[in-house]
């Protein structure tokens, strides 16, 4: 017998063979996408390394993170968040609105989230991810540019433009000290010549944070506090010092 | 109402278990069939808390006693103040799951390998409940503090970093590291190639050795598993597989109530509160239907996240 899921829709074996449309593609349940002020990657994207903010999905799953079962009129089970989302908001996380216009594949959508029908149940992934069959299997592309571009709208609207200087500090510093660790390894690894490469690319990106907080700032934001004003949680530094500078770089 | 099993139509005996050779070729399909329940790293809520809300949740309070915070000198004849309590909630909320396999009596008798036989599908009820569990856990494990860098490969050392993290944040163990089987593939690439000490050790050479998903051993103390269940992060370009001190996630089977007597009971697995699994059969007679169905209520949670790493790698 079939029956509803949490995925939205019933679960019926459908021979993805005979329908076009249908992909034979684990199910998932619909989700919320969530950034926090703490949590940062430096991603690779077409305009060189950027720290950008990694985001946090949380699946509608009931029985997941607090996710409620919630049955709703049509007899669809499906998971209710709420609770969860207000837990996480007390954690520090901000979920971004599921309608939120964004760009994937050069079109715009509103809503971050797209559902595919897929054999075993419905299919949710982000709209950045597109499901195409080749004959009767399933193969997936990707935007990243577009992801990346999305990921600089979150930073500007919702993350204050960028990390906190603190923890751009301590990204830079582990990101350095796995650089000096591969380094040492790249003579018998060839994994970690690998990363040798990616890692030092990846240590540009705070070059660009190493510009003046005040140009992180949006047009129209409130002014930011003089500098020289500013509590500086470094000791020894003065104020307009670059972090390259303290970290022994050149200014 | 779809997907029953017929003698006559696909999946059914008449396409895929014609003759006794069939039941000796009647093989699974590929799939993640490692279960977590039960397992040593995982905080079992059910043995240690009761006290389920009517809603369904269950508040797990987490507080700095057992010598957290430390005394104060005194003065004398100074009063000593009170030290506050600090405290931190999780909040776990087990949901209804169920699994139902439906069986034509005509597909039953013509079934010469007992894969239809109502204890089969029994048994594969409680199976998929513990692959559900798994499921929910590898949901739980993204969005822990970070190691390792998206698009980047797994490394042996990403592996010492999320080690060397937890030791820092004073994580008791045992660990464990869940990974998917491409990130366990890229850390073995590399402890292939290595050299040093790596290379000397026995750990090392014992994850080469092929086992299949599930468990792969244990090095540094550390237990690894791999699932397919892992998650994807980052829209899809990564991994987010995780390594975890006992603490850091946790899961509450909720128990069935008692079986009334309208039920036909099969099976019934227990749990820390009882019985946690019911596989029970439905008859539709005049239809001449058995349907095989299993029940389980579970939930997980994070307990206290400091207590994991989220392994970032790259697809």
């Amino acid at each position: 017998m079939s029956h509803p899921t949490a995925e939205g829709g019933e679960e019926v074996v459908i021979n993805a063979a005979q329908a076009p449309n249908v992909h034979a593609h684990p199910p998932s349940t619909p989700f919320t996408l969530l950034c926090h002020p703490e949590h940062w990657d430096v991603f690779l994207t077409d305009q060189g390394a950027e720290v950008l903010p990694r985001l946090k999905r949380l699946p509608h799953q009931p029985g997941v993170a607090g996710v409620e079962q919630m049955t709703l009129g049509d007899g669809r089970i499906v998971g209710n968040p709420m609770r969860a989302i207000a837990a996480m908001r007390s954690k520090g996380w901000i979920e971004l609105p599921t309608d939120m216009p964004i760009v994937a594949f050069g079109s715009s959508y509103r809503g971050y989230v797209h559902r595919y029908q897929g054999t075993r149940g419905a299919i949710h992934l982000e709209r950045w991810c597109r499901l195409y069959k080749v004959g009767t299997s399933t193969h997936r592309s990707d935007d990243r540019a577009g992801y990346h571009a999305f990921l600089r709208q979150i930073r500007d609207r919702f993350l204050d433009g960028g990390p906190e200087q603190g923890i751009a500090e301590a990204m830079r510093a582990n990101l350095t000290r796995e650089l000096g660790r591969a380094k040492v390894s790249a003579g018998r690894s060839a994994g970690a010549a690998a990363a040798v490469d990616v890692l030092a690319k990846k240590l540009e990106a705070f070059k660009r944070l190493d510009a003046p907080r005040s140009s992180l700032h949006r047009p129209g934001d409130a002014a930011p506090p003089d500098e020289a004003e500013a509590m500086d949680p470094i000791p020894n530094a003065t104020p307009g010092t670059s972090l390259a500078t303290l970290l022994g770089g050149k200014p | 109402m779809a997907n029953e099993i017929y003698a006559s139509s696909n999946p059914g005996p008449a396409d895929m278990l014609v003759g006794a050779i069939a039941s000796r070729n009647a093989r699974l399909l590929l799939g993640s069939r490692f279960s977590l329940r039960n397992a040593p790293w995982l905080v079992n809520l059910g043995q240690d808390l009761i006290g389920l809300s009517a809603s369904g949740n269950l508040q797990i309070g987490l507080v700095s006693l057992g010598g957290t915070d430390l005394m104060s000198s005194v003065a004398e004849n100074a009063s000593i103040s009170n030290t506050s309590v600090t405290t931190d909630q999780a909040t776990c909320t087990p949901a209804d799951y169920g699994l139902a396999r439906e069986v034509s009596d005509k597909a039953l008798r013509r079934d010469p390998t007992g894969l239809f036989d109502p204890m089969s599908l029994a048994m594969d009820g409680v199976a998929s409940a513990g692959m559900t569990l798994t499921s929910l856990l590898a949901q739980e494990l993204d969005g822990l503090t970070q190691v390792g860098t998206t698009g980047a490969d797994f490394t042996h050392d990403t592996f010492l970093a999320a080690q060397f993290a937890l030791e820092q944040a004073l994580v008791p163990g045992p660990y464990a590291a869940l990974l998917k089987p491409k990130q366990f593939n890229d850390w073995q690439n590399d402890l292939e190639s290595r050299g040093g000490l790596t290379q000397w050790r026995p750990a090392s050479a014992d994850m080469q050795m092929l086992r299949g998903e599930g468990y792969k051993g244990n090095y540094n103390g550390i237990d690894i598993m791999t699932s397919g269940l892992v998650q994807s992060a980052n829209s899809g370009a990564d991994w987010a597989g995780a390594m975890w001190g006992v603490g850091c996630v946790g899961y509450l089977e909720e128990a069935q109530g008692p079986a009334n007597p309208a039920m036909v009971v099969l099976l019934e697995v227990a749990g820390s509160g009882g019985v946690v699994i019911r596989v029970e059969l439905s008859r539709n007679s005049k239809g001449r239907m058995t349907a095989t169905v299993t029940h389980y209520v579970v939930g997980t949670c994070v307990i206290e996240a400091a207590r994991g790493r989220t392994l970032i790698s790259g697809q």
